[in-house]
């Protein structure tokens, strides 16, 4: 009878153990994955030593090699690791993209098919697209979900990174159902690939001009009709429109709204690199629903945000023919000025027990979590000094870019004394 | 599941007592199975021809109401009704296969279908239904009316297999492998809804079978895929030497098929690996005819058989690069097959084991190559990096597959399978750390009613 008694214990006590480790693994999701309140993330690989090397070496070639990722517990087997980016690849700390089903057709990480780690080589600060997007999301645009974390591959810590959500059909799925992300008739989602300086002006008849900015991201076999009739109709929409139709023929295509919106974010953001940065339409997803809705912009890449604060509201508009001919009708530059009226005062946004912004907060609690990590990245392109001041400057920034924002939308609108001057510090930060 | 007891409990009760019944005289000894009244037609010709013993003591047919439990549940009443329910259950065990990264066993309970074949007033009316009754609102395997004016001419509607591959044509109960060959599984159309007319002439030496389809077949679409529509296939087998007996070559039976669809701005088909893990070649828009095409050869005597298909696909991409048509894409896979049974059963699809259980039942070895090959795709994107051109140059899987059938009954069937695959460009296969080769093995027990 004791021998049962204690058996049945065990067996109880057994049960309960494999009932917690499920339920702990139930409990993961993509939600835990990009959750950014605790300690960060640590992604472990484990793979072929030589193909590690390998990726390495070949650092600017897109071959992939097979990996095996560990997460809270979580082993996805099979994996197929790359080389990534544009400008920050390189041989010491590469950016990876991890396809969980290269290999395995029917592989899923936490739902995900796909993600990105971002070495954010670029900036010092490793924070800079983690804000930017959560702005673009509480503002109520779609965008990636990304968190930091700490990676290693074969046990050996490779640096912190930014998690970044692929822009795919889970993502398209997440974000405006299923009938959207099917395989055969769902949306089109379109990467904008930068070539050359370049502002929706007029690319001719033959579609092969539009196939080299436009990367279709789903349906990327489809029709070259199919793919690019639509944008060239567009465009030339947005160039031949007469002004009494400019409005009604352009949104027969996108979401004029939301992209005028979407430009006032990014320019609130001081971003020198978005729709109309420095180098022309660059960084962001184009998706045109199946279902005939209006297109919509999605943000991408969002490092070179943050540039001093006095960075002009209407910085580069006059490089783009679209945004040139939406800012002559007083409606959409009401729009404009009003979305950029959002991000600062979503920007200022006391907390409950602490009286500055939340964009400052936010800055001084990511910085607070990478810094660690920084500390021990061996691959980590600058100092700590560097960090240090460059978290400064952003600090500076959350505290000065509001005011200057206001200041210019005031003037802009005449709601204040056009003679007054904005002032807000203009450098970038010394190292 | 919950279904593993009550496969265990079929396994033991087909396994000791049912498996000792026979067929009584003249019936069937095999299900209808889903390529319809003809193919059951054909088998209880078969059966005639290699079950000489019940046919001498053939016994006049009762003309009352009766229910038989021989092969499966029936209800009969003399030759104008008669009704044959039908049963599958089976489950798959699969051991690890460390190249894929699998590390441990899998267990799946497939999905189990339940059926009932009639066939009324001298079989000049049957039908056949038969679906997955654990999918609420999923479609009909089989749903079809027979019409037979004669052995040369009947003609079925409904929903039932589309004529065209000799495998793919064959019941799920009465195949050699666990998994279909990539001829019938990746490139035949398998079931779909139309009218189709088909007879059998020269005493069945000479079979046709000729329909139109709403759409191309189940394998050809899946759950986001809607696969080819306005679909046209024909086949015709015929067995050239049957009336030279004696001969070697009287068995052997020779076919063709044809089918043509209507591809509208959709994705084509793909290559998959045998167990599905990985996609060798992947889809591509298409936009066109599509055509398939396919010969085949079977050839059994005694416990001995051997067989062999090969089945071609092509799409046309019409009008869908910048300056009109694109290449079109081609889809080739073929396999040959041999199968003996070592306890000496003739071999007719299913074996009927001559000894029960105790005895060991009965035992069949089956080995089989194949491949299925995809061309190379052009496509203009690529030249601005859309797709990356490595995932449209063609590749190919070639597999071996060896197994044993071990008929425990003639209800319970258990098949240890071994696959052998080698993909071309291993950057594409599930085995990227094993240059594309790979070993998976699977054990299926079935129970069919």
């Amino acid at each position: 009878m004791a021998f049962t008694r204690s058996f049945m214990i065990r067996v109880l006590a057994a049960a309960l153990g494999l009932l917690s480790v499920y339920a702990a693994l139930q409990a993961q999701s993509t939600d835990t994955l990009f959750d950014d309140t605790g300690a960060l993330q640590e992604i472990r690989f484990m793979m072929n030593t030589r193909d590690w090397q390998a990726l390495k070496d070949n650092f600017e070639l897109d071959t992939y090699y097979p990996a095996d990722l560990s997460w809270r517990g979580l082993t996805v087997r099979n994996i197929g690791v790359r080389s990534r980016g544009n400008t920050t690849r390189n041989p010491f700390k590469p950016g990876l993209r991890v396809d969980f089903n290269r290999y395995l057709s029917k592989q899923e990480f936490l739902g995900l098919k796909a993600m990105a780690l971002d070495n954010m080589y670029s900036d010092v600060s490793l924070v800079r697209e983690t804000i930017a997007m959560k702005l673009f999301v509480k503002l109520g645009f779609v965008a990636p979900r990304e968190s930091h974390a700490r990676v290693y591959v074969n046990n050996e810590y490779i640096g912190a990174y930014v998690i970044i959500e692929s822009l795919d059909r889970p993502f398209i799925s997440r974000m405006w159902g299923a009938p959207e992300a099917n395989v055969e008739s769902g949306g089109y989602l379109y990467e904008y690939n930068w070539v050359r300086p370049y502002g929706f002006e007029t690319l001719g008849n033959g579609l092969e001009a539009y196939a080299e900015l436009f990367t279709p991201k789903t349906r990327e076999t489809d029709s070259t009709a199919g793919l690019y009739s639509p944008i060239k109709e567009l465009i030339r929409a947005i160039n031949e429109s007469p002004d009494d139709r400019f409005v009604q023929e352009v949104e027969k295509y996108i979401d004029l709204h939301q992209f005028i919106r979407y430009l006032a974010v990014e320019n609130f953001l001081a971003d020198e690199d978005g729709l109309v940065g420095q180098w022309g339409l660059h960084n962001f997803y184009l998706y045109r629903f199946r279902d005939g809705r209006p297109w919509q912009l999605i943000p991408w890449d969002k490092d070179k945000t943050f540039s001093p604060p006095n960075h002009p509201i209407d910085y580069q508009i006059n490089t783009d023919v679209l945004f040139v001919r939406a800012m002559t009708f007083p409606e959409l530059r009401q729009i404009y000025f009003d979305a950029l009226l959002s991000s600062a005062a979503l920007a200022e946004e006391p907390g409950a027990d602490d009286a500055r912004g939340w964009l400052e907060r936010e800055i001084d609690r990511e910085i607070g979590r990478v810094q660690p990590a920084l500390v021990e990245d061996s691959n980590y392109p600058f100092s700590m000094d560097d960090f240090d001041v460059e978290a400064d400057f952003l600090r500076q920034f959350a505290r000065t870019r509001t005011p200057f924002v206001r200041c210019q939308v005031a003037r802009a609108t005449r709601a204040s004394d056009v003679r007054q001057t904005c002032s807000a510090p203009g450098s970038r930060p010394r190292r | 599941m919950k279904k593993i007891p009550a496969l265990l409990f079929v396994l033991a009760v087909s396994s000791s007592g049912v498996s000792a019944q026979t067929p009584p005289a003249g019936e069937p000894a095999q299900l209808a199975d889903a390529t319809g009244v003809a193919n059951q037609l054909a088998l209880d010709t078969s059966q005639a021809l290699v079950s000489d013993a019940p046919l001498k003591k053939k016994k006049k047919k009762k003309e009352g109401a009766r229910l038989t439990l021989a092969n499966h549940p029936s209800f009969r009443v003399g030759t104008a009704v008669r009704l044959d329910f039908e049963a599958r259950v089976e489950s798959d065990a699969r051991t690890p296969t460390g190249a894929i990264g699998l590390d441990k066993s899998q267990f799946d309970v497939n999905r189990p279908r339940l059926g009932v074949t009639g066939a009324f007033f001298d079989k000049r009316l049957g039908f056949e239904i038969s679906r997955d009754p654990t999918e609420g609102d999923g479609e009909w395997k089989d749903a079809y009316v027979n019409l037979r004016a004669s052995r040369a001419l009947e003609l079925e509607g409904g929903r039932f297999k589309v004529p065209f591959g000799r495998e793919m044509l064959t019941g799920r109960s009465n195949l050699d492998f666990v998994y279909r060959s990539f001829a019938a599984g990746s490139l035949s159309p398998s079931r779909d809804v139309g009218v189709m007319v088909h007879g059998r002439l020269h005493r069945g030496d000479l079979e046709y079978e000729a329909g139109y389809f709403a759409r191309d077949g189940d394998n050809a679409r899946t759950k986001q895929t809607r696969g080819a529509g306005n679909t046209l296939a024909a086949r015709i087998v015929l067995a050239p030497f049957a009336s030279r007996s004696g001969n070697v070559l009287a068995p052997l039976r020779l076919g063709a098929a044809a089918a043509a669809s209507r591809l509208d701005h959709q994705l084509g088909l793909r290559g998959e690996t045998v167990l599905g893990d990985g996609v060798f070649f992947d889809r591509v828009y298409v936009n066109g005819r599509r055509v398939r095409a396919g010969v085949e050869a079977v050839w059994e005597s005694g416990p001995a058989s051997v067989s062999s298909e090969l089945v071609s696909v092509s799409d046309e991409r019409k009008g869908m690069g910048f300056d009109g048509d694109l290449p079109g894409i081609r889809a080739t896979a073929w396999y040959l097959a041999g199968t003996w049974a070592m306890t000496g059963e003739k071999k007719h699809g299913r074996l009927e084991p001559s000894h029960g259980l105790l005895h060991g039942g009965a035992v069949e070895l089956a080995a089989r190559v194949e491949q299925l090959r995809f061309g190379d795709v052009a496509y203009p994107g690529t030249a601005f990096g859309f797709p990356t051109p490595s995932s449209l140059i063609g590749n190919s899987d070639l597999a071996a597959t060896v197994g044993v059938n071990w008929y425990l009954s003639r209800y319970v069937k258990v098949q240890p399978n071994l696959v052998i695959e080698s993909i071309r460009d291993p950057g594409r296969s599930p085995a990227p750390g094993s240059a594309g080769r790979f070993i998976s093995g699977v054990v299926r027990f079935q129970f069919a009613l």
